[in-house]
This record gives C-alpha cells, structure tokens and sequence, in this order.
C-alpha cells in the first residue's frame, strides 16, 4: 500500500506556479495590483475563473467585465485571490473522496471551517501565527483523495469504512490501512510541488510532536486541534469538540478562547442554515 | 446579546478611527494589527446583514444602512491620510477591505437591483475618486514596469468612472444633468491629474529619452485620449505635446468643478503634491499658476 501512495504522489501532475506565486504574493504586507495581474495573466485557468465570477449577475457589473486587470479592480486584490486560488484547488479535488463516503462539497466546507477556525481562535494567540496557519489549515487534508483513491484501487472502500464506522479517530483508521496518516501524505504531496517549508512543516508533524522540529511544535498542535474540529465526517460533533478542548489543555493552550471560536462559528452556522 | 454585539462593534469602529486619526506614531506591526481588526469589523457586518437578510427584512435594511455609514467614515477618514506621509500609505490596504466587503455581501447575499447599484456605485467612486493619491515608488523598478503600473492606475480610474455611470451614480436615475457632468469632470481632473504627477516624477528621476518612444507610454497616451474632451488632439508624438493635454484637460476640469459646489479643486491638489515637495516642486508651479486669481 506504502509502494502504491507513494506512486500516486509521484504521478500528480505538477502545481501550476501561479499558486507559488500567488501564496508568496498574498503574503506581502503592500500588494501591487500590477503584480498580481501579472501572476494570472500567466494562467488561462485563473484567468477563466475570475472572470466567469466577475460576469455572474450577482456582482451586477453592467458591461461585461472582460479584461483581469478590470476584474481586480471591481473585485478587490484579495477577493481575486481567493477567486484565484479556489480555482486551482477546484482543479485538484476533480477525483471523489466516496472512501470515505463524503462529498467534495464536504470537503470545503471541512477546509473552509477550518480557515474560519485559524481567523477566529488563532488570530486570538498570535496574529503572525494566524498569517503562517490559514493555507496549512486550509489545505491540511488534501491528502485524503490520494489516501481515498489507493483505497478504492486496493478494493477496501466497504472495509474502510466500516472502520470508520467503528472509530471516531479517523487519522487512526487511515494509518492502519495505509501506513501513514493523511498529514504525513499531504506534507508528501506539498514536498513534490516544491511547496514552502512553513506548509510542509507545519502539516506534516501534525499527530507526530516526537520529530517535529522545534520551530513547528506550537503549529502542528494547532493544526491538530483544527484537524479534530474539522473532522470530515463529523465537523464540530460534540465528541470532537470534546476530543479537541482535551487536547488543547494537554498541549497547555489556552480552552477558552478556543471554546469561544467553537460556539461563535457553531451559532453563526445556526442561524445561516 | 445581540445589542450588546452590536455595540461592542460601534466601540471597536470608534476605537480604530480615533487611534488612527491620533497623531501618535505607530509602528508597523500595530498598523497591520489595526487594519486586521478593521478586516475583522466588516466581517462582523457581512454576517450580521447575512443572517438578518433571511430572518428579518426590516432589521436588513437598516443594517444595510448602518454598513453604508460605517464605510462613509473610513472612506472619509482615507482622505485625512491623503495629505499625510506615514499614513497615505493606509488609503490601498483601506480601500481593499471596503471593496472586497462589498464583493464578499454580493457572494452571501442575493440584493437587489437597487442595493447592487448603491454598493457598485460606491466601488466605482472609491475608485475614480482615490486612485491618484497612490505614491508610486520609482526607486529600483525598470521604466516598462512603472508605466505598466501607471496604465494599470489609469485603467483602475476608468473602471471606476464607468461602473459608477452604469449604477446610475448610485441609482440617482434622476439625477440633474450638471450632476452627471460634474462626476465626468471628477473623473478627468482625477485622470489628468495621475497622468501629470507620472510625467513631472519622471522627469524628476530620468531623462526623456528614456521613455518618449515607450509602447507602454504609447498605450497610456491612446487610453487617456479615448476619454478626454479635447478630440482636437488626437495625432500626440511628444511627451511635451501630451503634457500640455493633460494641463488643458486638467485645467477646464478644475475651473468647472471650482463653479459648482466644490471645494477648490487647485488647492486640493496643491496640498496633496506638497507632500512631496521635491518631485513635483514644478508641477506644483504650475497649477498654482493655473489658479484662477481673485481680484
């Protein structure tokens, strides 16, 4: 199973470099129109996004907007950016995740709760810690549709799931069937896209403090917690919130702030549906 | 619960306004703290006009409305910044809070005709009203860059000028006719003006030679011409016969604007140049000389 994820890995198509640069760009503290256009300009794919969300009629622009660089300017630079970025990610998650029996829609709403988490909790820790978390916690799980696809080549979809049926640990189910758990595939899929050292890091220690450098221990225990709260099955059961407010005391962080993250995203879900 | 949400956030509004209206200097850090809490505040509007939109109609337009005003005080407090060196630099990072927010309420909230153009009006204004003041740093770029970015600004000045015509300026479908005429010239003054301080900074820093020929330049020169009132001069080869375009444009633009209910237009500008003296020691000159005298 080992031999067979890590061929998977290796035969991902490579990332287009507009996301490198895009991630570098969304970093800067002064953000150059001109700059960013530049980066899309360079791939047809953005390009085509953005605009086809720029023409929707609920932006209600009455000329058709057909230039990038008009699409930044009624659209905002970072709004584009999350245009520019969700496309890509659009892109990647084209296989399914039925190994474990979710949606992609699943899975977004997964990756967007955990931004929601690192905005609203971590940016309460430290505000430079919550800048170097939001792509890691975003992306954390993008190893599930290579892990899901292995399954289903292996013929063990009903026997993956009626282990997950059984545990409540899906990182725990996903390390006996493959061998690794879904942090330590991601980590391995961003090393093989030349991704920075700060998403490898930080999401491949996660659930695996004994090696992580020093310099990462703090964010895989974050990540960790995100990762139980985001659980792709049960987002924000009361187990979970349960497991992730035990580990937070564990790791020595600070529940209440976490706890107020947890019942702020929970009541504004409520009240969206 | 929710009142106290509600007044929470009108605190936290006050608080950022007053420290950043404080003639304390801060550092760089605590600015980026700053401008993050007001990223946080209109998340916090966003999702209250989310939920009231489907629980209760009433409660949304008046959130609505309080949104719009919270946006009028930072838009108002940008133009504070304008003439200040260390906080000019806040205006973008502002300005792109505000418009993403705007994007972001259309995403999550299906509004109506009428909210769309009030919102696409605002977007627009911020546009052909602010994108001028932006200091453009010429120091370690290449000339095909700079003027690139100078099209881009241009361009950004344009977009903004024709969304807000086609919201009706707002949905004022009524609107006098002198009104229309007056944002037009809002927008050429804007223009003329981005395009003035682009050639007097050049100068200051390089020579002629270095960019006359320039397709960029060229690029520039036919965008600007497409919009201007002065059709005559359509056949530019010099940077000398688009400077003296740009001083006419910007001239009549001033003196109509300076009729109606305005402030003086030559003033305002005066003040935003003399925030770089040096630069624009020349084209401050001028414009003083354009001043129409008071006998």
């Amino acid at each position: 199973m080992k031999k067979l994820i890590i061929e998977k890995i290796d035969a991902l198509p490579p990332l287009p470099k507009s996301v490198l640069e895009l991630e570098e760009f969304r970093k800067m503290s002064k953000k150059e129109p001109l700059d960013l256009l530049k980066i899309i300009e360079k791939d047809p794919l953005i390009i085509t996004t953005v605009l086809r969300v720029a023409n929707s009629a609920m932006f209600g622009f009455v000329s058709q907007v057909e230039t990038p660089s008009r699409a930044i300017s009624l659209l905002g630079i970072n709004f584009t950016i999350s245009l520019a970025l969700g496309s890509v990610i659009q892109n990647l998650v084209k296989s399914n995740l039925d190994s474990y029996n979710v949606s992609t829609e699943d899975f977004m709403f997964s990756s967007n709760l955990a931004s929601s988490l690192v905005n609203t909790w971590v940016s309460k820790i430290s505000f430079d810690l919550k800048e170097d978390l939001l792509l890691p916690a975003f992306l954390q799980e993008t190893g599930k549709f290579v892990i899901s696809e292995a399954i289903n080549d292996n013929d063990q979809v009903a026997d993956f799931q009626n282990q997950l049926e059984l545990s409540n640990n899906i990182s725990a189910v996903e390390k006996e069937f493959i061998g690794f758990t879904c942090a330590r595939i991601t980590a391995n899929i961003f090393k093989h896209w030349h991704l920075s050292h700060n998403l490898i890091f930080s999401i491949g220690f996660v659930e695996d403090l004994e090696h992580c450098p020093k310099d990462y221990i703090k964010k895989a225990k974050i990540l960790e917690i995100i990762k139980i709260l985001c659980d792709i099955r049960n987002p924000l059961s009361d187990q979970n919130i349960k497991r992730a407010l035990h580990k937070a005391n564990e790791y020595g962080l600070d529940t209440e702030p976490l706890l107020q993250s947890i019942d702020s995203i929970k009541f504004k879900l409520e009240n969206a549906l | 619960m929710e009142n106290n949400n509600w007044i929470e956030e009108d605190i936290k509004t006050q608080n950022i306004i007053d420290t950043l209206s404080s003639n304390k200097k801060h550092s760089e850090k605590e600015l980026l703290a700053l401008i993050n809490e007001i990223s946080k505040l209109f998340n916090f509007h966003i999702n209250q006009l989310r939920y009231s939109f489907n629980d209760n109609k009433s409660l949304f337009y008046l959130r609505f409305k309080a949104y719009l005003l919270v946006i009028d005080s930072f838009t108002k407090l940008c133009l504070t910044f304008s003439t200040n060196k260390e906080k000019r630099a806040l205006i973008d990072n502002i300005l792109q809070i505000l418009n993403e927010s705007k994007s972001m309420l259309k995403l999550f909230v299906p509004l109506e005709e009428n909210e769309i153009k009030i919102l696409n009006n605002l977007i627009g204004q911020q546009l052909y009203y602010y994108t001028h003041i932006n200091y453009i740093k010429v120091q370690n770029k290449e000339i095909d860059y700079l003027l690139e970015e100078y099209h881009l600004n241009l361009e950004k000045i344009i977009h903004g000028y024709e969304l807000s015509f086609e919201s009706d300026f707002g949905n004022k479908s009524k609107l006098k006719e002198i009104f229309k005429e007056n944002e037009k010239m809002i927008f050429l003054n804007n223009a003329s003006f981005l395009l003035l301080k682009m050639i007097y900074k050049f100068n200051y820093h390089m020579s002629e030679k270095k960019y006359n020929n320039n397709p960029n330049f060229i690029k520039i020169v036919n965008l600007f011409l497409e919009y201007s009132k002065l059709s005559k001069y359509k056949n530019i080869k010099t940077i000398l016969e688009f400077e003296k375009v740009l001083i006419q444009e910007f001239e009549n633009s001033a003196r109509s604007l300076n009729n109606s209910d305005r402030i003086d237009v030559f003033d305002e500008k005066i003040k935003l140049l003399k925030v770089d003296t040096d630069e624009y020691k020349q084209l401050i000159d001028i414009i003083i000389d354009l001043k129409p005298q008071v006998i």
